[in-house]
């Protein structure tokens, strides 16, 4: 049965910024995390759910990032749906099983980009035949020498206002879970008269 | 128990699936599925190559603003395969017979968008000094003889920062009316 009062409204709240998540994300490719080479020269746009990058105003495609970020969507729709599921009847039979399903899923996915940037920010400062640091976050600028002229080249990172609703979504999921001990002591405390 | 197992298969066609699809229409390539497309590395490798031309930087003519600067146009074309945006220009003018200080350039028209693989025209305002003043009445008013050289370019495009130590030498003969 619903009972307003007795709903997770943390997982609710959750499931609400992760469908938001899902549709920027998609929908209007926002990205969570931003490489950009000069203004317009180079620009990588990552989040889990979508890839975008091109160099020179060429597009690269790598085929495997479309089914990851397939996977990733599915992941978080799948979550969206059993968080909801279990907000709204958190007492339910199967209610344990659906927030346990669903809690850690956005955390995962922010954890993934996370280590994702880590990753490529590093294999960029090794295999870059250019004297550049590039940051996780920040900015720096690239220095070429050729005949003759001197070329600075910036290059700026960023995670966007998507990373931050993401961590926001991760931490409200992660609440729900907290707060669902919070909604089973009543029934606890319903239940022992009746056991007695 | 069985909601469990469920959501556990669920979670594991959720992130296996699309990458067993992938293997699967990638079969006979799989080195492809990992790697840009074919079309993404041959558009990329006519892309890096466009970068060897150098954007050609022609001088078109000039024509005197006042008594006190001088408007110089160039042709600047963009051999690459994206627009560029010139956003300032700046240099020094020093007249090539006598190396005095003519003055200072600055672009006029920008930003000036140049789309990919066309030309534009650039003006370049040149400020008189006044020992280049001096220069000019000197020794080019009314006389067709003055030339000029270039130095110490700056210029910013599409946010990347050029310093320019070479010069553009002899850019003329500009005539001086009196």
């Amino acid at each position: 049965m619903m009972n307003i009062k007795r709903m997770n409204w943390l997982g609710i709240a959750s499931a609400v910024t992760a469908t938001i998540l899902l549709v920027v994300s998609v929908a209007y490719a926002t990205p969570w995390w931003q490489l950009s080479i000069a203004q317009g020269m180079g620009q990588i746009n990552l989040s889990p759910l979508d890839y975008r990058a091109q160099l020179l105003g060429v597009p690269i495609e790598i085929p495997i990032l479309w089914f990851v970020n397939l996977s990733a969507k599915l992941l978080l729709l799948s979550a969206i749906i059993t968080l909801l599921l279990y907000s709204i009847v958190p007492n339910g039979k199967y209610a344990k099983n659906l927030l346990n399903y669903s809690y850690k899923r956005p955390l995962v996915l922010v954890i993934g980009l996370i280590v994702v940037v880590v990753i490529l920010t590093f294999l960029a400062n090794v295999l870059l035949p250019i004297d550049l640091d590039v940051p996780i976050s920040g900015a720096a600028t690239a220095t070429i020498t050729v005949e003759n002229a001197s070329i600075n080249v910036p290059v700026t990172t960023g995670f966007t206002w998507a990373f931050w609703l993401a961590i926001i979504t991760a931490a409200l999921a992660i609440g729900a879970k907290i707060y669902h001990h919070k909604i089973l002591v009543p029934k606890i405390l319903q239940q022992k008269p009746s056991g007695k | 128990m069985r909601i469990g197992l469920i959501l556990f298969l669920i979670t594991i066609i959720i992130i296996l699936g699309p990458l067993l699809i992938g293997i699967l229409m990638y079969n006979d390539n799989l080195i492809a599925l990992v790697l840009p497309t074919q079309e993404t590395i041959e558009n990329l490798q006519d892309a890096i190559e466009s970068l060897n031309k150098t954007a050609s930087f022609s001088y078109e003519g000039y024509e005197p603003v006042g008594s006190d600067s001088l408007r110089v146009r160039f042709t600047i074309s963009n051999p690459y395969t994206i627009d560029l945006t010139v956003q300032s220009v700046s240099m020094k003018a020093y007249c090539h017979e006598h190396n005095t200080y003519i003055g200072s350039v600055q672009a006029e028209n920008t930003p000036l968008l140049i789309p990919a693989k066309s030309s534009k025209i650039l003006n370049l305002i040149i400020s008189y000094s006044p020992e280049g003043k001096a220069d000019i009445n000197a020794h080019h008013v009314g006389v067709n003889n003055l030339y000029l050289d270039l130095k110490e370019a700056q210029l910013k495009i599409q946010g990347i920062e050029i310093t320019i130590t070479g010069e553009m030498s002899q850019i003329g003969p500009l005539l001086i009316p009196s």
